[in-house]
């Protein structure tokens, strides 16, 4: 019987052989790009490599110094702040804008691309374009308030202002992401289900709430990792408009390990920053898999 | 000829194909081993406004020693060519020769990567600048060499300060004198609004950094003890320098924290006519003019009488297996020349590290780079030449925003820093 299976299995095996070769480019690609470097990262939080001086191991001491560390304390928190605060109002402008640009009318075509536009913009272009419109005293952001007759705001420059003012600016351009994968999940719900509803007399805002929030569930789910994998690896827009300023205010992990590596020159500790990144990264990736696929079934 | 003498079997095709590549690819490895062997791989970071200086430099050096085959490199930013030194003397492809910001240098010194050029080099370095050369020293050795530096001074309005009542040709002498000018020179509306800042004291960490050393010296103080192995700047100099700038934004209100951008751009206040006075460096120069502002320069002035000031040197380094340390050697030699000093100071408007340079009449004719020789002459000879220098910036300018933004007392933000600081110098 064993022997049996065991043929099988090597049968098995060979009729796939010719498909294992083919994915072996990609798999090679993959095993160098992504899994080395992670395992490479690893190994490299044991150390205090800084690639100039001796490489010593230094076992869990990158990640004790972690603990008591009030500067990465700060850039947690301040990542865990901008991740929430870009990807809930990201996610609610996204699904409302799907939701108004999925019914016909004149210019709907249009509409959709200018609010997609800021999605095919450049970063750096977008971010020092933003610089200049949160400028505290000719900038248009306090044209309008002191128009409405209230104080300027030092957007940028202020420790309590700083990271809010990011946030918007990252809402602003990531929430055309949301709104076509929204859209794509809106034109997979059946218009018979929208049509008994209106039949049993269900407005508008109750279609919204019963109907079509809880069949995009599975996107809202997916467009929910995206979100936030991508806002806790934030970096780009930080570099340019806030530098992490004021006083740590606007440093996330990420900035913070650029800064402790290329800075400082040491690549141990922020292999370690990296690291916990990492983990936490596939902590909610796995949850949120989770949840979709109970959701699914 | 017959047919099947033309045809080529599949195998015979594969077979010319590859003994193809691989006589081209020797051809190639070798041909590119012959040149490497006459290059001098430059990576230069004589950007902005010392791109046409550092052109001209590079271009005389080819024109005086066209056997050195000179490819130089150019990078936009210090933190841009920091990565890719970083790399690169990890993947020993470093280039013979580079021109940093004297703290990187630092970094790679301490890791024993950097030649000495104290030994390598044949220039007679009590002719250099000793503030300027004092950022290239350590443990011992000079691991880098400047090729000029910027230095600081008080960058003012003169259309201001006429129209406010002072003389711009007696610039501030004291602390006093100094506070007065900038209660004078600021300006603000009914309700409260800063219309003009009289002094524009920093938009990010390295100018709080900057602006806090400045008055530190000022008061007498200095960042470090002499041997560099502890910190200094929390005494009672730091205190008195850090409740000067804080009675300055509080109590005299010559500036709000957050006006405006920085640091020297054409929208920064200063040069949209929004601030009186600022930090300024050589740097300041091309941009004030540029948007028109009357600018200025004088001596940053002591508590007590008496002048400050900062120097900040660009520095070249070899890496001590640089593949062409003859070619590199004899260029850094032949930038220290006075020709080539006097003239991309005058192209760059930077301080040259040479002292017969700096006055040269060439560069004293030119009337701001005339003045930043002069503030450069009042920087401490002695520099805060550590490693871990970019490190102790930040912590600093931590220390200086938290009594700023009345986060914390004076006393306390500097004592915190000081003990992080101590932490790190402890750790080497």
């Amino acid at each position: 019987m064993a022997s049996r299976s065991s043929a099988t299995a090597t049968g098995a095996f060979n009729q796939n052989l010719g498909a294992y070769l083919f994915l072996a480019p990609a798999l090679l690609i993959l095993f160098l790009s992504l899994l080395l470097p992670a395992v490479a990262t690893i190994g490299m939080s044991l150390t205090d490599v800084s690639f100039l001086r001796p490489t010593t191991f230094v076992g869990l001491d990158n990640y004790l110094r972690l603990l008591s560390d009030g500067r990465f304390q700060q850039a947690v928190g301040n990542t865990t702040y901008y991740t929430l605060g870009v990807t809930l109002p990201t996610m609610v402008l996204g699904l409302l804008a799907a939701v108004a640009l999925n019914r016909r009318f004149p210019f709907r075509i249009a509409f959709r691309t200018i609010f997609y536009l800021p999605v095919l913009t450049s970063l750096i272009a977008a971010a020092v374009v933003w610089v200049y419109l949160y400028e505290p005293y000719s900038g248009p952001m306090n044209g309008f308030l002191v128009s409405l007759g209230l104080p300027p705001q030092p957007w940028l420059q202020s420790p309590d202002l700083a990271m809010t003012a990011l946030i918007i600016m990252a809402v602003w351009r990531d929430f055309g992401t949301a709104m076509i994968i929204y859209l794509a999940g809106l034109q997979d719900i059946p218009e018979e289900i929208y049509e008994a509803a209106r039949l049993d007399g269900a407005g508008r805002l109750a279609i919204l709430r019963r109907i079509t929030v809880p069949m995009l569930s599975s996107v809202t789910f997916y467009l929910m990792i995206i979100l936030i994998v991508q806002s806790f690896q934030v970096f780009g827009a930080i570099y340019v408009m806030t530098g992490g300023g004021p006083l740590g205010s606007t440093e996330t992990i990420v900035f913070q390990m650029y800064q402790t590596a290329f800075g400082y020159t040491e690549f141990g500790y922020a292999a370690a920053m990296s690291t916990v990144l990492f983990f936490v990264i596939l902590l909610f990736s796995i949850v949120g898999t989770k949840i979709m696929r109970r959701g699914e079934a | 000829m017959s047919d099947k003498s033309l045809t080529l079997s599949r195998r015979e095709l594969l077979l010319g194909v590859a003994a193809s590549s691989l006589a081209l690819g020797f051809a190639g490895v070798s041909s590119r081993a012959f040149g490497q062997d006459q290059q001098l791989v430059f990576w230069s970071q004589f950007a902005g406004s010392k791109r046409a200086a550092g052109e001209a430099l590079e271009t005389a050096f080819k024109a005086a020693h066209p056997e050195r085959n000179l490819v130089s490199t150019l990078y936009a930013e210090p933190p841009q060519l920091n990565e890719k030194i970083l790399t690169s003397i990890n993947g020993n492809t470093a280039p013979d020769l580079f021109v940093q910001h004297w703290d990187y240098n630092l970094t790679y010194a301490a890791g024993d990567r950097m030649l000495d050029l104290g030994e390598a080099l044949d220039v007679d370095m009590a002719a250099l600048d000793p503030s300027l050369l004092a950022y290239g020293h350590i443990n011992g050795a000079q691991y880098s060499i400047p090729m000029y530096g910027t230095s600081r001074g008080i960058g003012f309005n003169r259309a201001y300060v006429i129209e406010a009542g002072l003389d711009p040709e007696a610039p501030p002498t004291t602390w006093a004198e100094f506070r007065d000018w900038a209660i004078a020179l600021t300006k603000r509306h009914e309700s409260g609004l800063l219309e003009r800042a009289g002094f524009s004291m920093f938009h990010n960490d390295l100018e709080a950094w900057e602006v806090f050393t400045l008055f530190l010296q000022g008061a007498g103080g200095t960042l470090l003890n002499e041997d560099l192995s502890a910190p200094t700047f929390a005494g009672p100099e730091g205190v008195k320098a850090l409740t000067f700038l804080h009675g300055l934004l509080h109590e005299d209100k010559v500036t709000d924290l957050g006006f405006g951008l920085g640091p020297g751009g054409l929208a920064s206040p200063f040069n949209s006519g929004r601030a009186s006075m600022i930090i300024a460096g050589n740097y300041s120069t091309n941009n004030a003019l540029r948007a028109g502002i009357e600018f200025d320069l004088a001596p940053i002035p002591k508590e007590n009488g008496g002048y400050t000031s900062l120097v900040d040197p660009f520095c070249y380094a070899v890496p001590r297996d640089a593949r062409n340390v003859e070619g590199a050697v004899e260029f850094i030699a032949f930038a220290l020349t006075p020709e080539q000093q006097v003239a991309f100071a005058v192209e760059s408007k930077n301080v040259p590290v040479l002292k017969s340079a700096q006055q040269d009449p060439a560069v004293q004719a030119d009337p701001y780079l005339a003045k930043f020789v002069e503030t450069a002459s009042y920087a401490p000879a002695e520099a805060p030449a550590i490693p871990a220098f970019s490190r102790l910036v930040t912590i600093i300018a931590r220390a200086v925003q938290e009594a700023m933004f009345n986060r914390t007392s004076v006393e306390d933000a500097l004592a915190a820093a000081a003990n992080e600081v101590q932490t790190i110098l402890d750790r080497g």
